[in-house]
């Protein structure tokens, strides 16, 4: 559907940055979205008695 | 007349995966579980099977595995039972020391041990992020576990070589093609 | 009028097709090698005979050479759609060998289910399958997950390779080159590998308390089946089995990481500085959150989690593996099937949407879905505006671009062809008498490559339906295209002039 004009391949050390950052980024966002289930979770228990 | 006792207990062995009230009212089995969880929520009872997969002994002193109530339980497809459909299984937890003194759980070298499981189900347990098991106190063995192997099929190991001369062969002609 | 094929094209699709027929004979060194690790010599002779079928099919179609290496874009196109019947049907040749299914067609459900990342299974007895036939049954998923083609790609890439890149339902060009792309997609996958499998390994020794070597195993198999949302499990009652808070969340941050397209791989680990922006990220977090909603308040109306612990886990587990298109689960299938009302609604808008174009995820995928809301919404306002006002719309995809209606026609096309092939599922349930709710919840995990179930595909299941779930998963992985383009030589080939 869509290309990426303009890419390049990233460095050695951006790309071992990169990798890190993306999975913690990863994991961060697996952990706030648990949250805001939790959250959900919580106003549904609330609602339905 | 070695023989007669291992052919009687595998007759005799799917009566015990069967519910029969008027002989033990606290025997209910794996596919009764799986097909209604709810109505058995925080019952004490006694189920039978064969403990496959894993061991999983943790450091809260508690020990987890797969307890399945199918047919393979009886009669594993090495030993020459017949496919019965999918597996039929329930997690299981239950304090580490009753678990070690068990054979080695169901896989593809072993039959697990059939065991009678007894403990209480927890359906949805708020204390364990609503998950759903037997919580057991006591483990009577059945049947002990055994090794199963199976032999090696020489037709299969046969054709699988030829085939792969064969694609030897023809890859070495196709190269010498493509650079000729 | 349709032309027929010359000979050329036809030696055009055969070399590249032997091509890949080659590298997949390669990849089943891996689970020979296991098995004879394992000390299961039944399964390695399967395995041999499966390599020997392969390389010798390869190679035989490598013996007559094209005169050029220009593959135009219906060679590539039919190149794909041949793969992805192929290898499935060789794939399957350890597990007919294995004794674990009734019919020829089962292993050949389980291998299309494989490699098209799906999850429906047929298998018997999975508890007590040989390691390395499980091992192959997830690294099934990996290959179809990873794309075949990509392998080829990242090896030969030779002229019109994008073709074949393209036919594998990846739009997302994201290097100059296809080679470059293909091993940026690898290095993502490596990457991954090593971190997933070391999380899983200690979680499945130190937290689970398994043996060494079963931890390796258990989080092989779960990797390969979460980072390419493919739902195989290596015991029957899948991730219930493991019955662990901690395993289940490192799993889900693999699925979200296989989710997400390989495009946004790359901005994010360029720095990711407009990632907030793009669309496919906007749409995939609003969907998700909306079907969270709709299962967890669908679940607690109906009082089937009454403790927030439960709820929350369980709820958030299973939408997130309906999202992705993972298909692990970690209630029993019977206890799936009795989620009815707003708890299904959610679960199968969840799998019908699925992730994000470029992906191992199936389904509509989220940029369509942004796409067509914003198409949407764009009529309306013209609808409101005076007539004869000009509105542009533009959204965020790597970089700012116009909504054209070339691109909105396309996308609304995709879209209606996986309804309809959810539909197409749905009512071959219905011949069988099965219920709407189960049959559309069985028929849109097929299509959109998820894997969850509801106890419909189980291995006394008639065979059309069997069929029917074969070209839903073949068809929803492709995306259509592919599969066209295969139907259309295959008459061209037959009726053509």
């Amino acid at each position: 559907m869509t290309g990426m004009p303009g890419a390049s391949r990233p460095s050695g050390r951006s790309t071992l940055w990169g990798a890190i950052s993306t999975l913690i980024l990863e994991g961060l966002v697996v952990a706030v979205l648990a949250v805001v289930g939790t959250g959900i979770a919580a106003l549904m228990l609330l609602l339905t008695g | 007349m070695r023989r007669i006792g291992p052919a009687l207990l595998l007759v005799f062995l799917p009566a015990l995966l069967i519910p029969n009230p008027g002989w033990a009212a606290t025997d209910v089995t794996v596919s009764e579980l799986l097909q209604d969880p709810a109505a058995f929520e925080g019952r004490t009872m006694s189920v039978v099977g064969e403990l496959v997969g894993d061991y999983g002994f943790r450091r809260d002193g508690w020990a987890w595995s797969q307890l399945n109530g199918d047919s393979y339980a009886t009669a594993p497809l090495l030993e020459g039972g017949a496919l019965s459909g999918s597996n039929a299984g329930i997690g299981i937890r239950a304090p580490a020391h009753v678990i070690r003194a068990l054979d080695p759980p169901g896989d593809y070298h072993h039959r697990g041990p059939l065991v009678r499981a007894t403990g209480t189900w927890r359906y949805h347990d708020e204390d364990r992020g609503g998950e759903t098991y037997l919580d057991v106190t006591s483990i009577e063995v059945l049947r002990s576990g055994a090794e199963l192997s199976e032999g090696l099929n020489p037709v299969v190991a046969g054709v699988g070589a030829f085939l792969v001369v064969i694609a030897l062969w023809l890859g070495y002609r196709s190269r010498k093609r493509s650079t000729g | 009028m349709l032309i027929r094929p010359t000979a050329e094209d036809l030696r055009l699709i055969g070399c590249n097709l032997g091509r890949v027929l080659v590298v997949v004979a390669g990849t089943g060194l891996v689970p020979l090698a296991w098995a004879l690790v394992a000390g299961e010599s039944a399964p390695a002779a399967s395995f041999l005979v499966m390599i020997g079928a392969f390389g010798t099919l390869g190679f035989a179609l490598m013996l007559r050479p094209p005169h050029t290496d220009q593959l135009e874009w219906s060679h590539g196109m039919v190149v794909v759609g041949l793969t992805w019947l192929i290898v499935p049907a060789l794939g399957a040749i350890p597990l007919v060998l294995s004794g674990h299914y009734g019919s020829f067609i089962d292993p050949y459900f389980d291998a299309m289910s494989g490699l098209t990342t799906t999850g429906l299974t047929l298998i018997q007895d999975l508890d007590h399958l040989a390691t390395s036939l499980n091992f192959w049954r997830h690294l099934l998923h990996f290959l179809g997950g990873q794309g075949i083609v990509i392998a080829v790609l990242s090896v030969f890439a030779g002229g019109g390779a994008m073709t074949l890149y393209y036919g594998e339902a990846r739009d997302d060009r994201i290097l100059p080159s296809v080679r470059s792309t293909a091993r940026f997609i690898w290095l993502v996958s490596a990457v991954h590998a090593v971190v997933g499998i070391t999380a899983l390994g200690v979680v499945g020794r130190f937290v689970l308390g398994f043996r060494p070597g079963r931890a390796v195993f258990h989080s092989v198999t779960i990797f390969m089946a979460a980072f390419d949302t493919g739902g195989f499990a290596p015991q029957s009652t899948s991730l219930a089995y493991y019955h662990s808070g901690v395993f289940e969340a490192a799993s889900a941050v693999l699925m979200v990481a296989g989710a997400l397209s390989f495009g946004l791989h790359f901005a994010l680990w360029r720095g990711g500085r407009k990632v907030g922006t793009n669309l496919e990220v906007r749409t995939i977090l609003a969907t998700f959150l909306g079907t969270l909603l709709l299962t967890m308040g669908g679940l607690a109306g109906a009082g089937i989690y009454q403790s927030l612990s439960g709820l929350s886990r369980q709820g958030f587990f299973q939408v997130l593996s309906a999202h992705t298109g993972t298909g692990f689960a970690t209630v029993p299938t019977a206890e799936l099937a009795s989620w009815g009302g707003l708890a299904f609604a959610g679960m199968a808008i969840a799998m019908a949407l699925g992730g994000m174009g470029s992906s191992t995820a199936g389904g509509v995928k989220s940029l369509r879905v942004g796409l067509t809301v914003k198409a949407l919404s764009a009529q309306v306002r013209q609808i409101l505006l005076p007539e004869g006002a000009v509105i542009s719309t533009r959204y965020s995809h790597h970089g700012w671009r116009q909504l054209n209606p070339g691109l909105v026609q396309a996308v609304m096309g995709v879209s209606l062809l996986y309804v309809a092939l959810y539909l197409l599922g749905a009512g071959a349930g219905l011949i069988y008498q099965l219920p709407l709710q189960s049959a559309l919840f069985e028929s849109v995990s097929a299509g959109a490559n998820v894997g969850l179930s509801v106890g419909i595909t189980e291995p006394s299941m008639p065979v059309f339906l069997k069929l029917t779930y074969l070209f839903q998963m073949w068809a929803g992985r492709l995306e259509f295209v592919a599969v066209f383009s295969l139907i259309g030589f295959m008459f061209a080939l037959a009726r053509g002039k």
